[in-house]
């Protein structure tokens, strides 16, 4: 069976351009999230097997949803996403209990490639 | 990966974020303490690089990325939010609106090196960081005295000592984050000893693509080298065994070879289209209701089908009923999807009071309320202009100078006031400020000197003055610097309302305020027209401009210089016949004639018809192009009996 994705960005430009990469490799996209908040929720949800989540986002934040997740689901895969520059962050994220990172502009290989070794 | 598709989302989504880098802007030009405005933009900035930089659009990435760093460094409170980095970062705004339109419109994207510069200035201006030129280290593992005294006890309690090299993809972005996954994942199950370049160099990316570590593991080589190939942008791994006498293993000889081999991918070019703004949003709920509405269309057409057929059990008004409950709600869902909220047009005048209010030298509060209001978004393409010119009379000639201001004992800071609400099935904008008024004098003085009244004229009405200002002839673009009242090309501003079947009104308290009304229909698509009869025909004629409906005897005709006329409560006004306007058979004047009185242009005029046959709300449907623009005629509807009426054009029907 296809491994579930929940994909969390603020933008949905983004959130498109990753389902596309996504779905055509295999994986099944279970949801969207624009947010951290939503993102919790969601994952509560849905229990995807990978989780991408964008940082800077609205409401609640990417590091903060993280810490959240990983409190429900200590098993939680999670693949943080982040723009160059935010590499504090990113180290927090991945403090936080994130298992692999992706900086944007994501490269479609990138992506697969984190998605194939953090799903197995 | 082919992104083309997604041009048109990422460009209505650009769009958006661009808005807000200009309101958060304002509002933080407002308030400089105002830390959730900075993180606002800093976000929508941050958000649009990375979007641009997917859909490979370099020189959007590149500025964006260069307004994020300014930004940045105002959330830090590294910059001073002074007026001058306000004024570079809404010309970045600017700068971007017009590289995202030609970037989108594949034109060729004209010379943005100033503004980058001076956001470039403004990055480096506060701390002259110098660069450090460090001489890039030497590989090596060597372990130090201390360390091998470390791995000597490790070894003796059991665990195994590990040299672990590892070389990094070509490429990789955030090394020094991709080495902290190597040390987190290792440090799960071993100890980390040393590692080469130093823990520091690393972390500030001060290494190639290769590196290396010295472990304490109780875990096997074969599942070190599991842990760190399970990552993420590892293109090799070597794990060997630390004896103390050698050093540790330098890394795979053939790392430059595999990079050499590796293939470097060129991304092609998306193909690309060019539209124009050709995405419409929705918001789900209401596609939801029309869909199911049609739905329950769906049931209704299969119980009017029964009916039809006649059987027995058809419950012919209940079926009928149903037909007309569901259609009134689909025409009700449908319009909807044309409604947008009036915010599309509003969003744009912060911004342009800011500018304008600065480079008159003027304080001016703008405070825009019910910018939800929706109204059909055709009307909205067009009311933005009028508005823009409403709005620039009164940052120009209403609001007077601070100093003048003052004197008057008014509050310094001027207001300007922008609103929208429904009334019934209109909308209604209203624009007022508390500046000085009209000056009904000078308008008089004006519209002498311009003709429209007789030399001599005393006293004028504040009503006459209003009508004044819209009158055709009462300015012209090279008097606007020297008249400081009301007027520039008001005419024009009357003629789009009316155009859009609105109303405009002026009221004005002098020396205090000015108010400026517009009504307009909340749709183009429905209107209400009183329906007539010429020549057989039935023509429809939108309320909007009708005044009102008299009867009058052929006697009352008068003819003026061969025109016909009629008296209306002593004013006299020209008569024509709707039936002769629009080429029809004159109306037979043996009887009482019906006169429907319309406003021409700003001008009563009576139109004789045939006969009266009441109000109704009708669908505005336009001619064909091979009809093309009619003179007299806005359009047709069909009516219930499955005629065709032609709808009028009040504004253009007598020349």
């Amino acid at each position: 069976m296809a491994k579930t994705v929940l994909i969390t960005d603020d933008t949905a430009f983004m959130r498109m351009t990753l389902r596309n990469v996504i779905e055509k490799n295999g994986y099944e996209v279970v949801g969207e999230a624009a947010n951290g908040e939503e993102a919790i929720t969601l994952y509560q949800e849905l229990k995807p097997d990978l989780v991408t989540m964008d940082i800077t986002m609205p409401k609640v934040d990417g590091i903060t949803a993280i810490k959240e997740i990983m409190k429900i689901d200590p098993q939680a895969k999670i693949i943080v996403c982040s723009a160059m520059g935010q590499k504090p962050m990113v180290i927090e994220a991945l403090s936080a209990g994130a298992k692999d990172f992706l900086v944007k502009p994501f490269d479609a290989e990138r992506v697969v490639e984190s998605l194939r070794k953090i799903g197995s | 990966m082919d992104l083309s598709s997604f041009r048109e989302v990422f460009a209505a989504e650009a769009r958006d974020y661009l808005q807000s880098l200009n309101e958060e802007l304002l509002s933080f030009e407002r308030n400089p303490e105002d830390e959730s405005a900075i993180d606002n933009m800093f976000r929508a900035a941050h958000s649009l690089k990375g979007m641009a930089g997917t859909m490979g659009f370099s020189e959007l990435a590149e500025f964006t990325h260069e307004m994020e760093s300014v930004l940045d460094l105002l959330r830090t409170g590294e910059l001073e939010p002074t007026t001058d980095v306000i004024n570079v970062l809404f010309r970045a705004v600017d700068t971007l609106e017009l590289l995202l339109d030609q970037t989108i419109n594949d034109e060729m994207i004209s010379p943005y090196g100033e503004q980058m510069a001076a956001l470039k200035a403004l990055v480096d201006s506060p701390r002259s960081v110098v660069t450090q030129t460090k001489d890039e280290r030497m590989f090596s593992a060597e372990l130090n005295e201390f360390n091998r005294e470390t791995i000597k006890q490790g070894i003796a309690q059991g665990y195994y000592a590990f040299a672990v090299s590892v070389v990094l993809k070509p490429n990789t972005i955030l090394k020094s984050v991709r080495v902290f996954t190597v040390f987190q994942a290792l440090e799960e199950v071993a100890t980390i000893v040393q590692s080469n370049p130093s823990a520091e160099d690393l972390d500030d990316e001060k290494f190639d693509r290769q590196f290396a570590l010295v472990v304490l593991t109780k875990e096997s080589e074969q599942n070190i080298r599991q842990i760190v190939e399970g990552i993420s942008e590892i293109e090799s791994v070597l794990v060997e065994e630390v004896s103390l006498d050698d050093r540790p293993e330098a890394g795979p000889q053939n790392a430059s070879e595999i990079a050499a081999a590796m293939d470097v991918s060129v991304s092609a070019t998306p193909v690309r289209t060019s539209r124009h703004d050709p995405l419409v949003r929705v918001e789900t709920e209401r596609l939801d209701k029309l869909i199911n509405l049609v739905g329950e269309l769906v049931i209704s057409r299969t119980q009017v089908i029964e009916m039809v057929k006649g059987g027995e059990s058809a419950d012919r008004t209940g079926a009928l009923d149903q037909l007309d409950r569901i259609t009134t709600e689909l025409q009700y869902a449908a319009m909807s999807l044309r409604m947008v909220p009036i915010k599309q047009v509003f969003d744009r005048f912060p911004r342009m009071v800011r500018d304008l209010a600065q480079a008159r030298g003027k304080d001016i509060n703008l405070k825009i309320s019910g910018e939800t209001t929706e109204l059909d978004r055709s009307i909205v393409n067009q009311i933005g202009d009028p508005l823009v010119h409403l709005i620039r009379n009164s940052i120009d000639h209403g609001i007077e100078s601070r100093d003048e201001r003052i004197a008057n004992g008014k509050p310094e800071v001027g207001t300007i006031r922008l609103s929208a609400r429904h009334e019934g099935s209109h909308i209604l904008i209203e624009i007022s400020d508390d500046g000085r008024g009209l000056d009904v004098d000078r308008i008089r003085d004006k519209a002498i000197e311009r003709g429209l009244l007789p030399g001599g004229t005393k006293e004028i009405s504040m009503t006459e003055a209003v009508n004044l200002l819209f009158h055709p002839g009462f300015s012209t673009a090279e008097t606007v610097t020297d008249l400081s009242g009301r007027g520039v090309g008001l005419d024009a501003v009357k003629a789009t309302v009316e155009s859009l079947s609105g109303t405009i009104d002026v009221e004005s308290e002098p020396g205090e305020w000015t108010r400026t009304t517009i009504k307009l229909p909340l749709t183009l698509a429905i209107i209400k027209a009183l329906l007539v009869e010429v020549d057989g025909e039935t023509v429809a004629i939108p309320i909007q401009a009708v005044r009102e409906n008299i009867q009058i005897e052929p006697g009352q005709v008068k003819s003026i210089q061969q025109n016909d006329v009629i008296m209306l409560r002593n004013e006299v006004l020209p008569l024509y016949d709707l039936g002769e306007c629009l080429g029809f058979e004159p109306v037979d004047r043996s009887g009482p004639l019906p006169v429907i009185i319309v406003e021409v242009r700003g001008e009563k005029v009576g139109f004789i018809v045939e006969d009266l046959i009441g109000q109704q709300e009708i669908v505005i449907k336009s001619l064909s192009s091979i009809v093309g623009d009619v003179k007299g005629v806005a359009g047709a509807t069909v009516l219930g009996n499955g005629r065709i009426a032609l709808i009028i054009d009040n504004s253009t029907l007598i020349g």
